[in-house]
Order: C-alpha cells, then structure tokens, then sequence
C-alpha cells in the first residue's frame, strides 16, 4: 500500500471507532444498568438542552484560565507520577451511635443465632431467654451464643458484619450500626467519576473525604491528563490503612470494584478489602417510600432542602470530560469538580443523618 | 443392503442410473496404530484400554508434539479421533501439573456442548478432577465465579473470550495456569472472521504472558490447502502438523448425481433430492441429507415422510428435519434418537455441517455444491463408518459450477481445498483489538511482538480522535464506551426474531431469515409440522403463528437494489473510470408467491421494509467504444457465428447475451482473485455487474466489502486497481477451459446461478483494461 494512502486509511480509522464508540456510550446511558438504573434514570430532552449550553456557557467563561486559579490545591504524587490534588472543608455534626448500646442491641437479636426463626425466637423469650447473653446457658444454643457474645464483646465490626449477614439483609439496621465500632477518625468517604459504566476506561475524579474535629475534609484528585490515573489510585491506596472503614454510595457495587479493575490494569498492588458501607442500601431502605428514585441528589433535595444548580448529570461527566480533553479548555471541568465534592459532603451528613435516624 | 449393493441396484434402475455422472471409490484403509514413548500415566492408560481404545499414529504423533511443548495443527477427517488427539495430552500434563488449566475455543454453543459431554465422560473414565466447565453468554451469573475459581478445563468461544479478556484479573488464577489453548474447527476462521480470531488470540497470548503463563496452542481444521499457514497467521506461533491419519476406514463411494443428464427434465431439483434420500433410507442406510436451506431441509423430509407412509408405512416415522432455529433440546432429542437407530434419515441445512452431533453415518447425501471444497469434503466425511461401507453423494444443481463438476469428475476429485486466509494487520480490523488490548493493559512499545509493526502508527492515529492516549505506563484506552461492545469479531447482531406459536417459543431467526421465511402469510414448517404465520410485530420482533395443515408452502419475492451514496476517490485506467467510494446494498421482500408442489398459484403483496446494508467498494465504468468492440470481435468467433448463422434475427439479445456475459465472468474472475491481492476470503467480497446501472448511466462492476461499514477490502483492491486487473486477466487468458470453469469465470456464490457467463467477452474487457487493446 501507497505511504499516501495508508496514512489515509489510518486517518479514517479514528473517526470511524470514534462514531462506533460513541453511538455505543449512548445506547449505554439510555439503558441503565441494573442497579445503577435507580442513579442513573433516563435523562430528559430539555434537561440535556440545558447541559448543553451550560457546556458553552462554562467553555466561554473558563477560556484561558488554569485549573489552579478557580480550585486551590497543588501537585500530588511522586517519582513524576503526579496529579492535581484539591481540598475544601464543610462543617459537620456526626454523632454516632454508643458502642454499648449497639451492644446491647446486637444482643437483643436471638435470631442471629444458627437454628433460631421468629417462632423460636417467642418462645425462647417467653421461657426467660431474653439475650444472646441469656442464652448462653441454653443446653442447645449455649455454646453458639457463647462464641457470639465473645466477637459481641470484643466488636470487630467486619467479624460481626459477616456473622449479620448470614441472617439478615445487607440493608438491614444492625449492620449499619457496625460501623459504630469504628474509630470516626478513620473513614473514609469514597465517590469517584469515571469515563464510562465499565472498567474498560479510566476514572477521571477520585474524591476522598475525612473527618476532622466538627467538619469533613474533601480530598479531590483530578486525572488533567489521562497518564495521571495511576497517582490517582496510588495516592488513593496512601489513605487507606488497617483501620480504615468506607462509606459510599453504590460503591460496593461500582467505585471499589471500578478501582480494584483500575488497579489490576496498571498492576498496582494494594487491596481495598475494609469494611464498606454502602448507603444506598441503608437509604433505599430507609426513605424510599417518599422519593421518586433513589440517587443521590433525590436524597439530598428531601432531606436536607439542597438544590444544586449548574449541575451536571452524572450521565454526561464523560462527555463533558472529553469536551476538555479536546480543547484543554477547564470549564467542563469545573460542574464535574463541584459535583463530586457535593455528592461527598451529601454522603458524610447521610451518614450522620442515619446514625440518628436508627437511634 | 450394503452401500455397493444399493448402489449396483441403482446403476440398474431406469430412475436412477442416468442420472448417476460418476462413482469414485475410494479405497479402504485399515488401522495404523502407534507406539506411545513413554507410557501414559496409569489411570489415563487403564481409561483407555477399558473402553477398548489403541491410539492410531496420528494420535500418538500429536502426543509426542505436545510433550515437546509444540504448537499443533491437527487436520485429520471427521471421526479420525481427533478429539482424543488432543485430549489425552492435555489430561496428562494437567493431571501432573496441578494449577495447570486448557481453554478449548468452539465456533458455536452447540459443538461446546458436545465437547463437554466428551470432556467430563473422560474426566470420568480417568478420574482425574478437572472440572471441565462451559463459560459462555448462557453461562447463569451464579455459576460463573465459581467455574472462574474452580475449572482447570473451559469451554467457550471466541465471541466470549473477547467480552471477558478486559476482565482479566477476575481470571488470574486461570490465565496464569493456561498451558493449552484448544481452538478446533480451526478453518472456520478465514477471511474477515479469521482475521479479528487471529487479533484477539493475540490478545489472549498478550494476557498470558502477563501473568506469566505460555499456552501451547492446538489448532484442529479440516483439510485446507495450507494448515500451517492458517495456524502461524492465526496465532503467530510455529506448529507441528499432525496429518499421518491412522485410523481405519471402511471403503467410501462417491457419487455424482446429476438430474440434468440431458433428458427432459420431469422433476425438480427438491424431488429429485427427495427421492435420491428415500433410496438410500429404503435400503437401510442411516442417511444424512445436506439442503441448500432451511425451507428445503423441512420440505424435503416432510416429503420424505409422506411418501414412506404410502410405501413403506413401518418407515413412516423414520425421517426428520434438523436445522438452525430449533430449540437446543429439540436438536438434542434428534441426535439421541438418531444415535439410537429410532431414526434413518435426516435433513439438515448445510450451515449446520459440524454442528450436528451424530457421529458418522452410512450415507450423505449433498444437494448443491455448497460453495467451496473444504465444505463439501466436510459434509461428505460425515458419512464413512470405521468398519464398514458408505455412500456420500453431490447432487447437482442446474448452475454451470455444479454442471461442471459433473462433467469433469477428474478435476473435482483432484480439486486441492481452498487456502484459508487471514490477515491481522489489517488496519480496520487491528485498530478495532488494538482498542480492546489497550482496555486490557496499557499497550507498549514492546506489545509489537503480538500486533505486529503497525501498532505504534494506529495507536498514534486513534490518538488524535482521544480514543487512546499515551501515558507513562502505555497506550491507555479512553473511550466512553466498553471498547469489546464497539468491536465485533463477525456481523452477528442481537437482530433476532421470536416465533411464537400458543404462547410458546416455537424457534429463533435472525432479521434476514424471518423477512425471508417468516413474514405474514408464509408457511413455517417446523419439525415437519405446517404453521401460517398470522402476524409480525417489528418493534418486539416477535413472529406469531398458528398450526395449520395446508398443502401448499410460500416463497417471499425478493427486489435488490444497490446505490452509490459517495465517490471520494477516482481514477482512470485506459479509459475506464475506475471509483472508490460507499454504497447502499438494499433488499426488500415485496410480496410471496403461494406454490403447490412446484408450481406457483398465487402471488401476495408483502409491506416490509428495506433491509439495508452500507459498505464501500470499488467500481468501474467502461469508455463507450468497448461493447461494440467485443461485439465486433465475438461476432467472429465460430461459436457466436454459429448462432448467429442459425437464428440471424437474435442478433440484439445474443450481443446483450456477450456483453453482459462478459461484465458478469470478469465479476466473478476479479472476486476470485481477490484474495491474493487483499488478504481475505472470496465469501468476504459481494460482487454485481450490470449493463446499465442509474447512478453510472452506463454498463458497470461493482465489487464491494460484504461486511456493514466495509473493512477496507475494496479500498486496497482500488488502490491496486491495475495490478488486480492484469491479474485476473492471465487467469482468464491461462485457464485451460474452452467457454468458463470454477478456475476462472464461475462463482461458487452467484445469486444468479452463474447465467450469463462469457468467458471470451470476459477476457477481451479485460485485456482492453490492461494493455488498451486486444
């Protein structure tokens, strides 16, 4: 083949994939995705319309700036594997519920013992067993109450997590309240933004938040340029040490596995096995009944009266990605930033908000 | 009655005997049995000699291969043990290796199936745990984590192993075990197909050796030219060949059976099909019956029936139809009854020549050449019993290819196969895996060595629309979608139609088949059965359909249509404009005709829309002066003088008759010789000549990609325009016939049935567009 002409060729083959691919993203977004169909509903018309000229207001309005002048932060990473790290602080109030009464609660519950339904349960009650403490002296169930007891007392949540879960729902209270055996100074609030539904394509946005003193401290890190991802997932994997617990939303279903797919594919070491809590499934539990979805933003407007504005759709962070990519200009940048901070500070008061709730 | 005895009769029988062109013997060979060195280990030697089994040489020649750590190429016949071949090595190095696991790639679900059956009987017989599993689009979620951890053993196909390959490090355990790659029915990845198997065992092979693993790889194919060949380009790897055939065989007769011997004809080409079958059936042959359609499969066996129940009524029950669309279990049910000797005859599609588990049988009988050697040698290896006689027999069809090989039995039965050819530097299709591979890891410089030495250029291309970017650790893939959704291996869509009959599923079909067969109106048969379809709703592409004895079937009416929609490039070669651009291939099914028997007595209106298909391709228009050149030059030749002498007032439709002719032969000689030019298979290239097209205003050839969207084959054709030209034109020139052969101007694929053809118009065209004159 002529030199001319297979440059040709090679020129025709990016536009090509480019229509094939897109026209596949699309169809992705229009069909959801099991569970995340709750988070991602089927966008309306004018509400694309909308982000359509909030694309062109931010690309006018952002022309010529630099992401270090509209966000503060710095470098982060090492060894020249680095990325834009940025930080903000908000103010909270979390109480969490006492040890010993969750304690005391978990003790209450005869049916998290092997053999034990609800007729067991009453009739046990109605003989004076009233606890797992109580039953320890049971002839049948004492020796299974003891071993209970024992991981009660000594509240390693992810031991007691796993024994909750053999008989009741990941949704249900007693496994929230785990997570009251935890030190608060160790979670870790997890939300990332990523180019598509599957692994297949990088997260673009890794956002992290703590808690210090009375406020949850944000910790976002941006990918500027692709070859950035890995730092991204190192400097995410530097945050997480034994003791460390997760809280996300839909996490257990798409940040963890998305980060651990990432991980594999940059054959970075590290495991992201801690004790999760997803509260999505808390939240779907708790307040669905009122809502017409359960995402996020939904939650925030009926809980909390916020209303974001200049939002956009999670469904369009990649497009609105690759409008940067494309032209270098921040703008579309920015509602993705904003976004992903918001959804963070909504799930640290979610959090704190189903910790009274299930008081 | 013996094979020779039944076909002694029919040499006899007035009905029969002209209509028999040939009969090749061929001989019977007994068993060669080899010398395993050393011995297997116990428990798979003592599985062996329990079932009474003695490995032939090829078998113990692919042992040895494997224990070398070779690659592979299998190509002994159907019912040579080659599954064997393969699977007492890998039990051997499994059972000693412990993390050690195989992948075995099938073309379809059904022959994964069989392969399994196959794998856990061994697995049994041994009794080494190998937990042989099937992972594919079937596979239910619950199970799949658990044959992901557990199976050293899987079976899947390429469709699957592309959707999976992204999702590696859920696989670790078994890529980095892999020691074999198994990829049988190896030939049925040629042209476009073959060449995205090839990229995306590159891909698998980039994996492995991620994790550290080196899988041998074993390819089994049927005969093709070039075995070898097809392995390295598949794969990229050096193979062993593994063709010193030992098993026995009972001696085979083939025939050639020609209902257009001459005579008048009284019979179809169906009943004359039909009655070929119930012959060998009646003499007590286990008969299978390869249709050049599903329609014909169904008619032929429900013909079949009828007749046995008037005749030979104990019969009656004896003979079914099995072909693409039946339900799984409804296949199964059919092989089981088969196997167990309940049934004597079958009818199958051809497209279902390797799909049909029934071992081998007593007869086949083939009607229409099915396209190209290596499948007719498939078809009729189907019949040939280890022990004892077969029959195996190519009916032949009026077309001028099937005629042919009629008339000339000694070229059929010297005929080499066809070569089976890949190309994965292909640039529309590497880019497509190169996608994939870099959603898979990020892709280096070094990754060459599987890619080939494109691969920095493309990335570097596909770069610049953002679908990859360059970053520290590679090529990094950034697309918004799964990059395995964008690419497909080969045109399967998820465009299939439901047949529902009370509320039940009565069979599946894909969009060209339900127009064609199941549109309102038509008569189903299904498993012998009729059902007139009552209504088809497009938008849940659901068919429904009622049972209904009538005595009459339908044939959809078909209007095709191709249409120029862009002319990016031209080019003129002596005079001819020469174009490169994209088209519109566009079917519509516009009514049905009702038939009874062979004639029709109705004709319906259908309202369906177009099916429509764009590619790109290449075409010519010729300088004005040419068709009444050929003409003056033909007119001369003895045979058009002889014509023309006999019926001088023809003058005007016999010059149509030339030129046309002349358009058509140099079509088909031109996709012939494609796949020297651009690497593919001729099946991947649609072709059409016409005398006067609307978008050229003139006579033109139109040669185009056969796949939706092209893959650029037309486009490297046009840019080798005159190198392609010069050579079909010696293969015109040099071919030995007199007026058209398979070699030059007939096409296996023609849609219609090779007529006109005009060898000597073909050349003179062509030489004109070689040297500007004759």
């Amino acid at each position: 083949m002529a030199g001319e002409s297979a440059a040709g060729v090679l020129d025709r083959l990016g536009d090509r994939w480019k229509g094939i691919i897109d026209r596949a993203a699309d169809l992705d977004t229009l069909k959801g995705q099991g569970p995340a169909r709750d988070m991602f509903p089927q966008p309306a018309v004018p509400g694309h319309e909308e982000a359509e000229m909030l694309r062109k207001q931010l690309l006018r309005q952002y022309r010529g700036r630099k992401i270090e002048d509209v966000f503060a932060g710095e470098e982060a990473g090492e060894d020249g594997c680095t990325c834009y790290r940025m930080h903000s602080r908000s103010p909270l109030s979390l109480s969490m519920l006492d040890p010993d009464t969750v304690r005391e609660r978990l003790l209450g519950h005869l049916r998290l013992l092997y053999g034990i339904g609800g007729v067991t349960e009453e009739s046990l009650k109605s003989q004076g067993y009233h606890t797992i403490t109580d039953l320890t002296r049971h002839p049948r169930y004492g020796p299974e109450a003891a071993r209970l007891a024992a991981i009660i007392g000594k509240g390693d949540p992810a031991e007691l997590t796993g024994w909750i879960r053999r008989w009741f729902p990941g949704s249900h209270p007693l496994a929230f309240y785990c997570s009251s055996f935890h030190d608060p100074g160790q979670l870790v609030l997890l939300d990332i933004e990523t180019l598509g539904l599957s692994p297949d394509t990088p997260v673009i946005l890794l956002g992290a938040a703590f808690l210090s003193g009375s406020e949850v401290v944000v910790s976002q890190y941006l990918v500027r340029e692709i070859g950035e991802e890995a730092a991204v997932l190192k400097l995410f994997l530097s945050h997480l040490n034994p003791g460390s617990f997760l809280v996300s939303f839909n996490g257990k279903s798409f940040d963890v596995p998305y980060l651990k797919a990432r991980m594999a594919y940059y054959g970075i070491k590290g495991r992201i096995e801690h004790p999760h809590y997803d509260l999505l499934y808390f939240s779907r539990k708790t307040w669905r009944g009122g809502m017409d979805n359960c995402r996020l933003t939904t939650l925030e407007e009926h809980l909390f009266g916020v209303t974001r504005v200049n939002d956009v759709p999670s469904e369009l962070v990649p497009s609105f990605y690759k409008t940067y990519e494309r032209t270098g200009n921040i703008g579309p940048l920015v509602p993705i930033i904003e976004h992903n901070r918001q959804d963070l500070v909504t799930l640290a008061r979610l959090f704190a908000r189903l910790h009274e709730e299930w008081r | 009655m013996t094979p020779a005895g039944l076909l002694a009769m029919l040499s006899q029988d007035p009905r029969f005997a002209p209509r028999i062109a040939h009969i090749e013997v061929i001989p019977a060979r007994p068993a060669v049995y080899g010398q395993v060195e050393p011995a297997l280990p116990p428990h798979i030697e003592a599985a062996l000699s329990r079932r009474g089994i003695r490995l032939y040489t090829h078998q113990c020649d692919a042992l040895t291969a494997v224990r070398k750590g070779k690659n592979l190429v299998i190509t002994t016949p159907t019912a040579s043990g080659k599954t064997l071949a393969f699977n007492i090595p890998v039990f051997e190095r499994l059972a000693a290796a412990p993390g050690a696991t195989a992948l075995y790639l099938y073309p379809t679900k059904a022959l994964a199936n069989d392969q399994l059956g196959g794998l856990r009987d061994f697995e049994r017989l041994t009794g080494e745990k190998m937990s042989p599993d099937i992972y594919d689009g079937d596979t239910p979620a619950g199970r799949r984590v658990r044959i992901r951890n557990t199976a050293r053993i899987i079976v899947s196909n390429p469709h699957e192993l592309h959707q999976i390959l992204s999702y590696h490090a859920k696989w670790d355990r078994f890529f980095s075990g892999l020691n074999f790659v198994v990829v049988d029915e190896a030939h049925r990845y040629r042209g476009v197909l073959g060449s995205n198997v090839a990229c995306l065992l590159r891909r698998l092979k980039r994996i492995c050796n991620y994790y550290g693993a080196d899988p041998q790889f074993v390819l089994a194919t049927a005969t093709i030219a070039n075995p070898v060949e097809l392995a390295r380009e598949l794969t990229g790897g050096e193979y062993e060949l593994i063709d010193n055939d030992g098993s026995p065989r009972g001696t085979r007769y083939f025939v050639l059976y020609n209902p257009y011997f001459g005579a008048r004809e009284l019979f179809s080409i169906h009943q004359e099909t039909r009655d070929l079958f119930l012959a060998l059936v009646k003499g007590g042959l286990q008969t299978l019956c390869f249709t050049v359609s599903r329609r014909m499969a169904e008619l032929i066996a429900r013909w079949a029936g009828e007749e046995l129940k008037e005749t030979d009524p104990g019969l009656a029950g004896c003979v079914t139809a099995y072909r693409a669309g039946y339900l799984p279990e409804e296949r199964r049910e059919v092989e089981r009854r088969f196997k167990q000797g309940l049934l004597r005859g079958i009818t199958s599609t051809n497209a279902l020549e390797v799909g049909i588990d029934v071992g081998s049988l007593d007869a086949v009988v083939v009607s229409g050449y099915p396209g190209t050697i290596i499948s007719t040698w498939q078809q009729a290896g189907r019949a040939g019993r280890r022990n004892s006689e077969s029959v195996a027999a190519l009916v032949a069809f009026q077309n001028p290819l099937d005629q042919y090989f009629m008339k000339h039995p000694g070229v059929f039965f010297a005929k080499p196969s066809e070569r089976a050819v890949v190309d994965p530097g292909n640039p529309y299709i590497l880019s497509g895996h190169l996608l994939c591979a870099a959603a898979e890891l990020p892709v280096r410089p070094e990754d060459e060595r599987y890619f080939g030495p494109r691969t920095g250029a493309i990335l570097e291309a596909l770069s610049r629309d953002y679908l990859v970017a360059a970053t520290p650790s590679g090529w990094v893939y950034t697309g918004r979608a799964r990059a395995a959704d964008a690419v497909a291996l080969d045109r399967v869509g998820g465009d299939v139609f439901k047949v529902v009959c009370d509320g039940r599923l009565l069979e599946t079909l894909d969009r060209a088949h339900a127009f064609r067969e199941a549109h309102q109106g038509a008569v189903l048969l299904h498993r012998g059965e009729t059902y007139v379809v009552q209504r088809m709703d497009l938008d849940t592409r659901t068919v429904y359909a009622g049972k209904a004895a009538v005595d009459y079937h339908t044939e959809a009416v078909k209007v095709a249509d191709l249409r120029v929609t862009g002319v990016p490039d031209r080019k003129t070669v002596r005079g001819f404009t020469v174009c490169y651009g994209g088209l519109t291939v566009c079917e519509q099914y516009t009514g049905y005709k009702i038939r009874k028997g062979d004639s029709a007595i109705g004709l319906q209106p259908l309202e369906l829309p177009p099916v429509t298909f764009t590619t790109t391709g290449l075409w010519f228009t010729l300088p004005e002066t040419v068709e009444e050149w050929v003409w003056e030059n033909r007119r001369q030749d003895p045979d058009i003088a002889g014509l023309l002498a006999d019926k001088p007032r023809s003058a005007t439709a016999l010059r149509q008759m030339v030129f046309g002719g002349g358009l058509h032969g140099l079509e088909h000689a031109m996709i012939g010789i494609m796949p020297w030019h651009v690497m593919c298979d001729r099946w991947d290239i649609g072709g059409v000549s016409t005398p006067f097209h609307p978008d050229t205003a003139g006579p033109a050839v139109f040669i185009y990609d056969g796949c939706e969207g092209g893959i650029g084959l037309a486009e490297k054709a046009y840019d080798l325009f005159e190198a392609v030209a010069a050579t079909t034109c010696e293969l015109i020139r040099d071919c030995g016939c007199e007026t058209g052969c398979p070699a030059c101007v007939y096409s296996p694929k023609c849609g219609n049935g090779n007529v006109p053809l005009d060898k000597n118009a073909a050349l003179l065209i062509l030489s004109r567009m070689v040297s500007g004159r004759a």
